[in-house]
C-alpha cells in the first residue's frame, strides 16, 4: 500500500504525540515519586524537642558601718 | 482519519498543568493519610496490626528558681554559698544541724526532667563574677557544682553517660556524702553542658545546682545597697 504524502506526514505527526505522551506520564512519575519522598522525608526527619528555664540569683552588699569611736568626753550610757 | 495536531506550547501547557494537579494531589492524599491510624488486615488470619509512633517530649522545672543570699555589710572578701551557713547577716542557707533553714531561698537549684525522654541540660549565665560585682575583679568569683540527687541532699543516679560523646555530667565528683563541691568558674560568655544524658526516671530525675560566690572587700564601696542579680538559663534538648 502506498502512502500518500499527506498521509506519511499524518502518521509521523502521531508518532511525535505517542512520544510527547510517553514522555509526559515519565514526568508525571518522576514529580510525584519526588513530591512524595520530600514529604515523607521530612516527616521522618530527626526532630529536637527543647525547652528552656531560668533562675535568678540576687545578693545585697551594704556599706560597712564604722562603729568605732574615739575621743576624749563623756558618753552616754 | 484526521490526524489531532498539537502545537508545541499546548503540549507544554498540557503537561505543566497535569504535573500540578499530580503533585497537588499527591500532597493531598499524603496529608490525609498521615492524620488517619493505618490499621492492615492480613487476609484469612483477621489479626489487626496498629501502628502507634509515641514521640519523645522534653519538659524541664527549677523546683527553686530563685537564690536570695539577703544582705549584708562586709569588711573582707566574703564567701557565699547554697549549701553552707553563710556569715554575718546573710541568709544562712543550712542549719547547724545540716537541715534547710529556708524552704525556697538561698537553697541550690534542683533541676528535673518532667518529660519523657533523655535530655542534654546546658546551663548559661548572663553574668561571671566580674560582672556580678563591681569591686575587685582580682578576688571577685562567680561558681557553680552539680550534684545528681536533690535538695534534701539525697544522692541520686540520674546522669548516665551519652553514648555518642562519652560524656556525662559536668562538673563531676561533688558529694554531699564527703561535702565535696567540685566548683567550677562561670565564664558568661560560655554554655555549660552539666549532663550529656539526663534520664526522666524518677526517682532519678534531678540535679541539683550549687552556686558559690566570692564577694570582694571593697564591694560595699562599689555598690552600696545595689542588690546584684544574675540569671541563670538552662536548656533541655532531646537528645533521640
Amino acid at each position: 500500500m502506498v502512502m500518500t504524502k499527506k498521509g506519511v506526514a499524518a502518521k509521523r505527526a502521531e508518532i511525535k504525540n505517542k512520544t510527547v505522551i510517553v514522555l509526559l506520564i515519565v514526568l508525571v512519575v518522576i514529580a510525584v515519586v519526588t513530591v512524595s519522598w520530600i514529604i515523607i522525608s521530612s516527616d521522618n526527619a530527626p526532630h529536637t524537642d527543647i525547652e528552656r528555664t531560668g533562675a535568678e540569683l540576687s545578693v545585697n552588699v551594704l556599706p560597712q558601718q564604722n562603729t568605732s569611736s574615739s575621743g576624749i568626753g563623756n558618753f552616754p550610757p | 482519519m484526521e490526524i489531532l495536531r498539537i502545537t508545541n506550547s499546548k503540549m507544554a501547557l498540557i503537561l505543566a498543568i497535569t504535573i500540578a494537579i499530580s503533585a497537588f494531589g499527591t500532597v493531598i492524599n499524603l496529608n490525609i493519610m498521615k492524620d488517619r491510624i493505618m490499621v492492615s488486615k492480613i487476609t484469612a488470619n483477621s489479626v489487626g496490626t496498629v501502628n502507634l509512633k509515641v514521640m519523645g517530649f522534653v519538659a524541664i522545672d527549677i523546683l527553686n528558681s530563685e537564690i536570695n543570699f539577703g544582705s549584708g555589710p562586709i569588711n573582707s572578701t566574703t564567701d557565699l554559698s547554697t549549701e553552707q551557713i553563710n556569715p554575718g547577716t546573710f541568709s544562712q542557707c543550712i542549719e547547724i544541724n545540716d537541715t534547710y533553714n529556708h524552704t525556697y531561698e538561698c537553697r541550690g537549684l534542683q533541676v528535673e526532667n518532667l518529660g519523657n525522654t533523655y535530655i542534654n541540660l546546658t546551663m548559661s549565665s548572663d553574668q561571671d563574677g566580674d560582672s556580678l560585682f563591681l569591686g575587685d575583679n582580682l578576688t571577685d568569683e562567680f561558681r557553680f557544682a552539680v550534684a545528681p540527687g536533690n535538695l534534701s541532699g539525697v544522692p541520686g543516679d540520674s546522669c548516665y553517660t551519652n553514648g555518642r560523646d562519652d560524656e556525662s555530667l559536668f562538673p563531676t565528683g561533688t558529694n554531699y556524702i564527703n561535702r565535696f563541691m567540685n566548683w567550677t568558674v562561670i565564664n558568661k560568655s560560655f554554655i555549660y553542658t552539666i549532663c550529656h544524658n539526663f534520664s526522666f526516671w524518677m526517682p532519678n530525675n534531678s540535679l541539683v545546682i550549687e552556686v558559690n560566690v566570692t564577694v570582694p572587700a571593697n564591694e560595699g564601696t562599689f555598690s552600696p545597697g545595689i542588690e546584684r542579680f544574675a540569671y541563670l538559663s538552662f536548656v533541655g534538648a532531646d537528645i533521640e
